[in-house]
């Protein structure tokens, strides 16, 4: 790499042409199959290296538009988002990893040095996702986990608004769940008494204040652990690109660097993920979770009893009570065709002997137990019966005899 | 030395390639059809609630005397096992002559919420054994589990081992709670009955995110990158959108059967340590005294191979096979490998047994 370096790149001219590539290919496929041509505006200052790669995404963002609302996606539908999704984690990453080549950009940090550059930028990339030393980390890491952290804030109740929702107060007033300054906000709010005209309203916010702390809190250890995995990540990927750059072997590719980032973030994970703090952190998180929801929908109860209606407990009461009444049917539909199967049914062959009985069990025995079985085949062929299972090929005839199944839906 | 040996020029054109093969490919997304799975030619025999019992077109004229019953796990979509023509089990062991019928679940929904594990193999599973075996005149069946359906079914043949003549299962966890058990790991200290109370059936969303994060880089990035590479190629496409079809079709669970599978199996590992019961009855392995056949991935993350191989050692069966399959929980049924081994392996397993 240090003799192919350029010392002098044009790197914006660089980033200038391939962003019109890109808008062209975008363009062209948004007409392909829209069948219409697809206004798309190009960004302001397409030549500017910082709003290139805006640009790149934006091209994508448009497209995935199209099919962001929908409620039930198709299977193409869903596809696309995820190879959207995954496209802009390696155009994010392409674009991370450009700015890497800007430091080395100078021909005399190259050599040796490089191994300098490199240690800063990993120390550089831990702050960028450390909570205490940066605000943004934990949506920085969101984003960095992609498509799991989008599942998790849909069963998460921050995300959760419906109307008369009491929480969605609280949720307004503390803005993100990710706010660093929450406890306090919290703690104050539901120090004070309830009075006046919505303390009813007052005393269900204070009831769930608990509740809402703890998932706060809950969340907060988990970004924390996710810190940590990121960390760790880097760490991984700083040693191996050391032992990389002191062996014979080099990454010849983007996409090369790319798969060798994704192993260590999945190495990283695997060995933080298969503790026990992980274990107990995303149990309290997944917790303090469905303890909240419970709350809400407690709460929504008692708004739909004052206004006379029925609630998710009545519904699930009354879901119970058929169960229960379907499989008692049930039970007796099978007594039923066991008593009308009975008189002209000769019983089932025994069941193979147990192995775990005690070894005492002599072989002889055994030998009486099978002669009893083959008795009764024998007197089923006596009396007519054709049981013949064990030496002619099945029959997809009519049933012979009907079991319980004899009720069923057969179709 | 710097391990980087390409330019920043050649970083960017590699970037500008792939964006140009990502916006084609999506127009060729738009092209690919209707995605079709399940290919091979079946009748619905039985219905009761939501569930379906399918029986499948034999391929060949001289079956095997004893039909087989498929049993699928209630998390994922059956088709998994017929997903198209090269790449189905079910259409190899038909070849191989054997009779198939398998259970569809279907999708459980707010009446099915108080569904638990006896209604389940007490209730459906053991109806449809008997419907088999009403239909095809015998007193036993051949049970074939996959998954958490290769569970039931070591339940099934445990309480019911009179109406399994020979179990089959397949990457099935039996140990929960081996060291490499991730899921296990995580669910330990999970409050189920706090989740179910709070959801009611258990959205098969909220599962599948749970799968996607075991490997979480790789499952939601960099299988999705890689794909690009091969968006302009339609029969390639069509491949990955089936399985990305099956990946993301997951029922909700019924609530009170998650809750005992999730306490019952993976918290208390009730069928290594022993006291389980189903419905109230005692599921005792050492029941389970007919011939049995256990395929394993050897790359499994699910179902760590460690979870699978338990099963020799809870059994009363004399007669026990392993069989070890070199991939993953998926490969095992749809790589071209497996179809070259697997239902052979089984269909001969079967016909040695009679």
């Amino acid at each position: 790499m240090a003799d192919q370096f350029p010392g002098s790149m044009d790197w914006t001219n660089l980033w200038g042409d391939a962003q019109r590539q890109v808008w062209s290919a975008w363009t062209d496929a948004a007409r392909g199959s829209m069948g219409d041509p697809w206004r798309m505006k190009p960004p302001s200052n397409p030549f500017s290296p910082e709003s290139a790669m805006l640009g790149w995404q934006d091209g994508m963002k448009n497209w995935m538009r199209m099919f962001m609302p929908q409620p039930d996606p198709t299977p193409e539908e869903l596809a696309m988002r995820n190879l959207m999704g995954a496209g802009e984690q390696f155009l994010r990453f392409g674009n991370e990893i450009f700015k890497s080549f800007q430091k080395f950009q100078d021909g005399t940090k190259v050599g040796e040095e490089w191994t300098r550059v490199l240690s800063s930028s990993i120390e550089e990339a831990k702050k960028f996702f450390n909570p205490e030393q940066n605000a943004q980390a934990a949506q920085r890491l969101i984003e960095m986990w992609g498509i799991p952290l989008e599942a998790w804030k849909w069963a998460a109740p921050s995300q959760v608004s419906f109307p008369g929702d009491p929480l969605a107060l609280l949720r307004e007033q503390m803005g993100s769940p990710m706010a660093g300054s929450w406890k306090g906000q919290l703690e104050k709010m539901f120090g004070s008494p309830p009075v006046g005209f919505s303390r009813e309203l007052q005393t269900q916010m204070q009831d769930a204040g608990p509740e809402l702390m703890e998932y706060q809190e809950a969340l907060q250890e988990y970004t924390t652990l996710l810190s940590k995995i990121a960390n760790r990540s880097l760490d991984i990927l700083h040693k191996r690109l050391l032992e990389l750059g002191a062996s014979d072997k080099s990454l010849d590719s983007l996409y090369k660097v790319y798969a060798l980032w994704v192993d260590c973030g999945e190495d990283a994970f695997a060995e933080v993920a298969t503790g026990d703090e992980y274990a107990k952190c995303n149990a309290r998180l997944v917790n303090a979770v469905f303890k909240l929801r419970q709350r809400q929908q407690k709460m929504t109860d008692r708004m739909l009893t004052s206004l006379n209606m029925p609630t998710k407990a009545d519904i699930e009461g009354a879901v119970k009570m058929v169960h229960e009444l379907r499989r008692r049917v049930r039970e007796l539909e099978s007594k039923l065709a066991a008593q009308v199967r009975a008189p002209r049914e000769e019983p089932r062959p025994a069941p193979a002997p147990k192995a775990a009985e005690p070894d005492d069990r002599s072989a002889m025995a055994e030998l009486r137990e099978q002669m009893r079985a083959l008795t009764a085949e024998l007197e089923n062929i006596r009396q007519g019966r054709d049981a013949e299972e064990e030496e002619e090929p099945a029959k997809a005839a009519a049933p012979r005899k009907k079991t319980v199944a004899s009720r069923a839906k057969g179709v | 030395m710097f391990p980087f040996t390409f330019r920043p020029d050649q970083a960017v054109q590699e970037l500008v390639r792939f964006n140009q093969k990502l916006a084609n490919g999506m127009k060729t997304l738009t092209e690919v059809g209707p995605i079709e799975v399940g290919c091979s030619a079946r009748e619905v025999v039985y219905t009761e609630d939501k569930l379906k019992l399918m029986h499948f077109k034999p391929l060949v004229e001289n079956l095997h005397r004893t039909p087989v019953l498929i049993v699928y796990a209630l998390v994922n979509r059956p088709y998994m096992a017929d997903l198209q023509e090269d790449r189905s089990l079910i259409r190899g062991l038909l070849k191989q002559g054997l009779d198939v019928y398998l259970i569809d679940w279907g999708y459980a929904d707010g009446a099915d919420r108080y569904l638990n594990l006896d209604d389940y193999i007490n209730g459906y599973i053991k109806r449809c054994v008997e419907f088999i075996c009403d239909r095809h005149d015998v007193y036993r069946i051949n049970l074939l589990g996959i998954c958490q359906g290769g569970t039931f079914s070591i339940c099934f043949a445990a309480m019911h081992p009179e109406l399994v003549r020979n179990l089959i299962v397949t990457v099935t966890p039996v140990d929960f709670q081996t060291k490499d058990n991730l899921l296990s790991h995580w669910a330990r200290h999970v409050d189920v009955d706090t989740v179910v109370e709070t959801l009611g059936n258990v959205p098969g969303d909220l599962l599948n995110w749970t799968f996607l994060t075991m490997k979480p880089f790789r499952l939601t990035g960099q299988k999705y990158v890689d794909m690009v590479e091969v968006l302009d190629d339609k029969d390639k496409l069509r491949n990955f959108m089936r399985m990305e079809k099956w990946i993301f079709d997951s029922p909700d669970q019924a609530g009170e059967a998650y809750r005992e599978f999730l306490k019952e199996f993976y918290q208390k590992n009730g069928l290594m340590k022993g006291g389980l019961t189903i419905g109230g009855k005692k599921v005792k392995p050492e029941n389970i005294t007919m011939p049995v056949f256990n395929v394993y991935a050897t790359e499994d993350h699910l179902v760590p191979p460690d979870a699978s191989r338990a099963l020799k050692g809870i059994i009363g069966s004399k007669d026990y096979t392993e069989m070890t399959f070199k991939g993953g929980h998926i490969g095992i049924y749809v790589s071209g490998r497996a179809q070259a081994e697997i239902p052979p392996a089984i269909a001969n397993w079967l016909k040695e047994r009679g």
